[in-house]
């Protein structure tokens, strides 16, 4: 950034200097420095752009699985906003929550509609996971992540063996 | 007793999900295979009790200054989209496809997050 900066100070000097003494050359000596410079900026933007819009994508299937499965959506957000938006580790985790909560209620909004209905089972789970949340939401602050999680994507691979082989 | 186990289940659901590590993908093998509860009702289980429990972290969450409200509103415009083209087409789709769709998506993250985990590990050491 710093250097980047810099060099453009020296650029913009230089290219005054020569104008100054009269040997500016629009067509070769100015329009040079400006290629340049812009053609980097431009593969930068370019990227991150790029990178932009892969997360829209990830989200998109973030939000399908969400709706389909009933749930899973944000394990994919994480890693989105982590290796494409910049996102630090843990304030990616709280994001993503925060990006899952309207998508799940889109989606809960959907099952109900349809007639999937269990009030006892949804007060009994659902007070459950609100002493949980609290729990994990306080943790996340506190425990270093590692063996928890490691635990836990295994737990998520032996699942999923369950569910693929019925 | 069942009702306890259900609380439970919502507890190791909750503190997983209030982490942000998804806690819908251990929930709902907990609700189907543990407390052997149709698919589709623990899907909803799910989505439902993550409200409430999402609206009080992502609080917690913001009082911390931990959520970037921005990249959160991108993401969320595309997730919808998502969501609502899966409320609209589930219906067309069999239940057993889903099963097994939720198996292979619960193997693909969760290994890929655990070999990233592992790579960073890996490189966190070398740096030290």
């Amino acid at each position: 950034m710093v250097c980047s900066s810099v060099s453009r100070i020296l650029r913009d000097r230089a290219v005054r200097f020569l104008r100054d003494f009269g040997i500016e050359n629009r067509e070769n000596g100015n329009s040079i420095f400006v290629a340049e410079h812009g053609e980097k900026e431009n593969g930068k933007r370019n990227i991150r752009k790029l990178k932009r819009a892969v997360a829209g994508v990830a989200a998109l299937i973030a939000g399908l699985a969400n709706g389909f499965f009933g749930g899973g959506g944000g394990t994919l957000v994480v890693p989105t906003l982590r290796k494409l938006m910049d996102c630090e580790e843990k304030k990616s985790h709280a994001t993503a929550i925060a990006v899952m909560l309207p998508v799940s209620m889109i989606s809960g909004a959907a099952y109900l509609l349809r007639g999937v209905r269990d009030l006892w089972a949804t007060l009994e789970v659902g007070s459950g996971v609100i002493v949980g949340g609290v729990i994990g939401a306080v943790m996340l602050r506190k425990v270093p992540k590692g063996f928890l999680t490691g635990l836990f994507y295994l737990v998520m691979i032996y699942a999923g063996i369950r569910f693929v082989r019925g | 007793m069942k009702a306890f186990l259900l609380v439970l289940c919502g507890i190791a659901g909750g503190v997983i999900g209030g982490m942000g590590l998804g806690g819908g993908t251990l929930l709902i093998p907990l609700l189907t295979m543990g407390m052997h509860l149709p698919a589709e009702l623990s899907a909803e289980l799910n989505l439902l009790s993550f409200v409430p429990m999402s609206v009080v972290t992502v609080i917690l969450h913001a009082k911390k200054k931990m959520i970037e409200g921005r990249k959160a509103i991108y993401l969320i415009a595309f997730a919808s989209v998502g969501a609502i083209a899966a409320a609209v087409t589930i219906k067309f789709i069999s239940a057993e496809f889903l099963r097994r769709g939720f198996g292979w998506f619960l193997i693909s993250i969760g290994s890929l997050s655990f070999l990233s985990d592992i790579v960073a590990h890996f490189r966190k050491k070398k740096g030290e």
